[in-house]
């Protein structure tokens, strides 16, 4: 059983890093999203390999940070997602990258739509035995 | 005979103890013969008469990591700060079997990068003589 783990180590450290940020954060993607809400995804590649070696597992991983926000008025909606950003950019930790932010879209989930925004992030992961 | 492929996770580096597997995303031992070359009455008559190595490395920085003894960088550049004629030895896998190990020259690492990016260093290390292969 490893002492580390991508949960462990990673994506809970990012979501608690997180939580400062006035809304609900998630180091998974939840079954229903309380709004304004911030959802830890697995980007694609998730996992890419870029050190020598193979002795131990270790890892570049991406993330992809959804903010989102209620959609209702574009401008107030499109206020409160590029403050969620901002606040989301500030609290992310030293040693992620971050690489961009995907232009806001609308999405519907369940009933409601959403006003969504991507944050790329990455960080590297060695597993610890 | 089935082919054969070994790619970069078949490498492995330590220089002065330090594992550099961690960190270290590139590396290359290059050796080189430096050849005379003669114009006789019969023609080109080439001669060896040296060898030269190198290490080149690319690898993400850590510059402040843990403790000062952890940090390859920091280490690194301890030994190119204050004893740059000291040669620290070395062990480059290329694969299992194929084992390389000599001496390098400490040199100064890198510092900086992208605001986008990872920081990475890269350093290339004068070897003091070929290095030795041992197969098994």
């Amino acid at each position: 059983m490893p002492a580390s783990t991508i949960l462990s180590a990673v994506r809970g450290p990012l979501a608690t890093a997180l939580a400062g940020v006035s809304a609900n954060v998630f180091s998974y993607v939840p079954e229903s999203v309380p709004v304004p809400a911030v959802v830890l995804v697995p980007a694609s590649p998730y996992l890419e390999f870029d050190t020598i070696g193979s002795s131990t597992f270790r890892c570049k991983i991406n993330f992809t940070i959804s903010c989102c926000v209620t959609y209702s008025s574009n401008p107030a909606s499109l206020d409160n997602i590029e403050q969620l950003i901002e606040s989301v950019v500030l609290a992310i930790p030293a040693g992620y990258e971050i690489s961009d932010v995907q232009r806001p879209t609308v999405t519907q989930v369940g009933a409601s739509n959403l006003l969504v925004a991507d944050i790329g992030v990455s960080t590297h992961y060695t597993r610890t035995v | 005979m089935a082919t054969t492929v070994i790619t970069g996770r078949d490498l492995s580096l330590t220089i002065d103890s330090k594992n550099y597997g961690d960190q270290c995303t590139s590396a290359s031992l290059k050796t080189s013969l430096e050849r005379n070359t003669y114009e006789t009455i019969d023609g080109k008559v080439f001669f060896a008469l040296d060898t030269e190595a190198t290490l080149e490395i690319t690898m993400l920085a850590d510059w402040g990591a843990n403790a000062p003894a952890s940090s390859i960088c920091e280490a690194m550049w301890t030994a190119a700060s204050t004893a740059p004629n000291t040669a620290l030895t070395y062990t480059f896998t290329a694969a299992s079997g194929a084992v390389f190990t000599g001496s390098v020259y400490p040199s100064f690492p890198d510092a900086g990068g992208s605001g986008k990016d990872a920081q990475e260093v890269s350093f290339t290390l004068q070897g003091t003589a070929k290095p030795t292969l041992t197969i098994s």
